[in-house]
């Protein structure tokens, strides 16, 4: 504002309107200031301030301030965009990494169980002794029932409980009675019980049970 | 915010409404100088605008005190060379300017004046020319403008200044030999 003032000042030196007093103030003060000398006789050369053209130079100016200020916004924005499109991607790889390390470990260790899954369902036997029952394997009722376990073939798995009864002499299967499995079950499970096991004790009475166990 | 304030800004940010902010109120007196040297309208609001664009990489990189002096001779400068690219010869005056530049660099140091200062001062006015000496005089002593000292001595306008500006530094120049001197 203060160089409004002194534009009008000008102005009026320039065009007579000014006092003496003034007209000595001013000319005092543009020897001290060569600025305003040189802007003084400028105008005095032109005869005369044109505030038309100064007002189109201000707006000049302003269009130019204006032009770095929209560049800017835009540079802004987009590097605004660049920078949510990087912190999205990090985020993207955390939350796989997160999943990998969660999900990766488990897979391993359900890898020993694979096999039976694909069967949708798991089993085991037991062995559930009757009264009067007094033998056991040599190899103990563990080894047996795993034995089972692990010699079955899903063809001829045993899907319901086995009531199985014998007598054993000088360490011999007599009298072997299977009952409640189908005929190619009972030949198989016969063979195991003559030929695979020993057996202490004289009278057998025991349940083979099949137990399904739910997996899902 | 000053212009002090508004330049440190300026360099920290590059941003061009501060720069704008510390030179809109510049520019008439800008168009003013730049018209007296290349006196012609549009040459003159063009440098305008081109010595705004120039600095705005300047004042980025060099420290500027004193920014209205600076401005003042960097347009000096920039019209200058403006004159020298097309072939034209300036029209400045010598004295004028050399009065100038000297007084820009005695500005600093002004002490206060003692009675024997006006002694010597008044013998001084004796060594300045009848032209000079009546004028500053009039100007000074009187507190005359410009156009009642033409009027009053018969002497053109511009040799009025140019007698003041002149007078002046021949003052100065003998105040300071008599103080080196005694």
């Amino acid at each position: 504002m203060e160089n409004n003032y002194q534009l009008s000042r000008i102005h009026n030196y320039v065009h007579g309107l000014m006092s003496r007093d003034e007209m000595h103030a001013l000319e005092r003060e543009a020897l001290d200031d060569p600025f305003l000398q040189d802007a003084i006789d400028g105008y005095k050369l032109q005869q005369g301030v044109d505030v038309k053209q100064l007002s189109l130079l201000q707006q000049r100016l302003a269009e130019r301030v204006e032009v770095q200020a929209s560049e800017r916004d835009k540079r802004f924005y987009s590097w605004q965009r660049l920078a949510i499109a990087m912190a999205s991607g990090v985020l993207f790889l955390t939350v796989c990494t997160l999943i990998l390390m969660r999900y990766l470990p488990q897979q391993k260790a359900s890898a020993l169980t694979e096999v039976e899954l694909m069967d949708d369902a798991a089993w085991e036997y037991t062995i559930q002794q009757s009264d009067g029952n007094n033998v056991e394997p040599v190899e103990g009722w563990d080894n047996f029932e795993l034995y089972l376990l692990q010699n079955l073939h899903p063809e001829n798995k045993i899907e319901s409980s086995a009531q199985i009864s014998f007598v054993v002499q000088a360490g011999k299967v007599s009298e072997l009675n299977i009952s409640g499995i189908d005929k190619e079950n009972k030949m198989w499970l016969e063979d195991i019980i003559q030929n695979k096991f020993n057996w202490k004790g004289q009278i057998a009475n025991f349940y083979i049970v099949y137990n399904k166990l739910n997996i899902k | 915010m000053n212009e002090k304030e508004l330049l440190l800004q300026y360099k920290a940010t590059g941003g061009l409404d501060v720069l704008g902010k510390l030179y809109a109120p510049y520019m008439s007196l800008l168009y003013g100088v730049c018209f007296k040297y290349l006196q012609d309208a549009e040459q003159s609001q063009d440098a305008v605008m081109q010595i705004f664009e120039e600095l705005i990489l300047k004042l980025r990189t060099h420290e500027v005190d004193n920014f209205k002096s600076w401005l003042h001779v960097y347009t000096k400068n920039y019209c200058l060379m403006q004159l020298r690219r097309d072939k034209r010869r300036p029209q400045v005056d010598i004295e004028e300017n050399l009065f100038e530049s000297e007084q820009k660099l005695s500005a600093l140091n002004e002490d206060r004046w003692e009675e024997k200062d006006f002694e010597k001062l008044e013998g001084c006015m004796q060594t300045l020319n009848f032209e000079q000496e009546q004028c500053v005089r009039l100007f000074y002593l009187e507190q005359k403008c410009y156009k009642d000292i033409a009027e009053q001595t018969g002497f053109d306008l511009n040799k009025v200044k140019s007698a003041i500006q002149n007078g002046k530094r021949n003052l100065k120049i003998c105040m300071e030999n008599k103080k080196n001197g005694k």
